[in-house]
């Protein structure tokens, strides 16, 4: 009878009560470390429960004008809106789970214009204010909780 | 003042075809702004300049400094930017121990046309006591 105490990255976020489980025999060590190791998807799935909540800061920060006449908008020939409108991200972009997180190609260049500024136009630096404004307390604590959701749904921690 | 600090190493940084009377920090002057200029104009700019999370004695001792590196070219240019601007620029950088952390983009100015690129340095400073 092995005795195996674990602690995912998530608990070690909350510390609560610690997670135990009895196995026995090296074969339910394995199978049950296996459990350990999370997808792609899953990966994916903890960073998307908290995507929202990036888009919706960043969506503050985007300079926004409410007078523009968006009707008449255009950006190299083609009818453009207000850049905030265009926030967007590729789930499940990258092997951890991560993804970017930023405008689409079509209003990337007002992104850049505005935020780093141009030739005749001072820079704004908003998407480093958004970013150094985050909550990131409260999205590390969300992905825990979703982390540790998707562990116990796997059948480890019971 | 970081601006000003990485203004005057550009400019005594001797990068081929950069005018250091085209090196601005800050803001570029109104009579460079209303024209396009047939050199390179090249502009620092502050990010943020704060104390970082290194602390001694219930104080920061070291400041984290970001700024901005923009290089705006000439409607027209004969030669490889990239190996005879940037690469000098960034070597320039590094060896004063400016870290590039984003950048390499090229642009194209929404007013003047012209092509730019904009980097964002990095460098630790040990706070002068």
């Amino acid at each position: 009878m092995v005795y195996v105490k674990s602690q995912s990255p998530a608990e070690k976020i909350h510390s609560g009560a610690t997670p135990t489980v009895s196995v026995q025999g090296e074969d339910e060590i394995l199978t049950q470390l296996k459990n350990l190791v999370l997808t792609r998807k899953e990966l994916s799935e903890i960073v998307e429960s908290v995507v929202p909540n990036i888009e919706e800061h960043l969506y503050e920060y985007t300079p926004y004008d409410e007078d523009a006449d968006i009707e008449k908008k255009k950006l190299f020939g083609k009818p453009i809106g207000h850049l905030r409108d265009y926030i967007t991200h590729k789930p499940n972009q990258y092997p951890d789970g991560g993804t970017d997180i930023g405008f689409t190609s079509q209003a990337a260049p007002i992104a850049r214009w505005t935020n780093w500024g141009t030739y005749r136009q001072k820079p704004q630096f908003w998407f480093e204010k958004s970013f150094e404004t985050l909550d990131f307390d409260a999205i590390f604590k969300k992905e825990g909780e979703t982390a540790k959701k998707i562990i116990a749904e796997k059948g480890l921690f019971k | 003042m970081i601006a000003k600090e990485v203004c005057d190493i550009i400019k005594n940084g001797n990068i081929p075809n950069v005018d250091p009377l085209m090196v601005f920090a800050y803001s570029t002057p109104s009579d460079v702004q209303s024209s396009v200029s047939n050199k390179i104009v090249i502009l620092i700019t502050e990010i943020s300049n704060r104390p970082s999370n290194k602390h001694g004695s219930d104080s920061y001792i070291t400041k984290l400094g970001l700024l901005q590196v923009q290089i705006f070219y000439p409607l027209s240019v004969d030669y490889d930017t990239e190996t005879t601007i940037e690469d000098p620029l960034l070597e320039l950088m590094e060896s004063n121990k400016w870290f590039c952390v984003l950048g390499g983009q090229v642009d194209r100015d929404p007013q003047t046309s012209q092509l730019f690129t904009t980097f964002h340095f990095q460098k630790e400073k040990e706070r002068i006591f």
